[in-house]
């Protein structure tokens, strides 16, 4: 009687301790990344003042996303060196969702069609 | 039991061992997405303007990464390329060589991937720009394609990752081609 109730206070733990966790696991998803998009909505009423402010805020952001992306790449490179030298679980925080490259490529084309708009536009070099 | 054959089949657990941790090394490699399961098939002709038919070329894909078998399955510049071109031709938009009116030119800005789970959801990232023969932008578009690939799937997480990489470059190009049929 004592065994079986032992017994099934144990298979509750175990049950508990495996539900705990799954749970991360199952749920466990890639950062949503939103990068900004080549056209916008609103570009033809863009004056070219206002182009230019956006390319330079663009080239602002895309340096500052660089410099995280190296950061980003270098903390992965050591948590894969620790998952192989001390334990496998450090594998498990590599930063896959390459949000930075993501948003910095982005950008780099945004600038490109707002290079063509300025163009388009006649705006001064 | 004898005290000789204790030995014995010790070493032969280890060698069995060893040989099952091998090959679930080998299982575990990461392989490249594959172009025919990344690749698109509708109904030729389905709803797009004349203009496009027979008349579109992939010209530039940039941005995909090669796989590291001992990392993660990516999608490169040469399987997108072949899968995106593929979905052209089977709806009738594809050009001959030297026929081309519209060049496409596609940015693989990158894949957002999970780190683990049981189901993987992969979004993938890329901006298409299409030009007309005098250099013209007729499409520029940023689409984000998700797929989720679950155990069922594919039970091996590197396997399951790389069919939730390939899902998400269908469901990107399957956008793609809705865009091309609002193209005017």
């Amino acid at each position: 009687m004592l065994f079986s109730k032992a017994f099934s206070d144990c298979a509750v733990v175990r049950l508990a301790a495996v539900a705990a966790l799954a749970w991360p696991l199952a749920s466990c998803a890639a950062r949503q990344v939103s990068p900004v998009a080549m056209t916008q909505p609103t570009d033809d009423r863009l004056t070219c003042p206002q182009i230019d402010q956006e390319m330079k805020s663009n080239q602002a952001t895309a340096a500052e996303l660089l410099e995280k992306n190296k950061e980003v790449d270098q903390a992965n490179a050591a948590k894969v060196v620790a998952s192989v030298v001390l334990s496998g679980w450090f594998a498990l925080t590599v930063d896959l969702s390459h949000e930075e490259q993501i948003k910095m490529r982005a950008l780099a084309d945004r600038n490109e069609a707002l290079a063509s708009l300025k163009t388009n536009k006649r705006c001064a070099a | 039991m004898t005290s000789a054959s204790h030995p014995a089949s010790v070493a032969s657990f280890a060698r069995r061992a060893a040989t099952g941790i091998a090959l679930l090394l080998l299982a575990a490699c990461a392989t490249p997405a594959e172009p025919e399961r990344m690749a698109v098939t509708q109904a030729a002709g389905a709803g797009f303007p004349p203009k496009l038919q027979h008349a579109m070329c992939v010209r530039n894909v940039t941005g995909g990464e090669a796989t590291n078998p001992l990392w993660v399955s990516e999608v490169d510049d040469a399987g997108f390329s072949e899968a995106l071109s593929s979905s052209l031709d089977s709806v009738g938009l594809l050009g001959a060589q030297g026929a081309c009116r519209y060049f496409i030119d596609v940015d693989l800005l990158g894949l957002s991937q999970p780190t683990f789970g049981f189901t993987f959801e992969v979004t993938s990232h890329a901006n298409y720009k299409v030009y007309d023969a005098a250099g013209k932008s007729a499409l520029l578009a940023t689409i984000a394609g998700a797929y989720t690939a679950d155990f069922a799937e594919a039970p091996l997480g590197s396997m399951r990752l790389k069919r939730a990489n390939e899902g998400a470059i269908r469901a990107s190009i399957t956008q793609f081609l809705d865009r091309l049929r609002t193209m005017k």
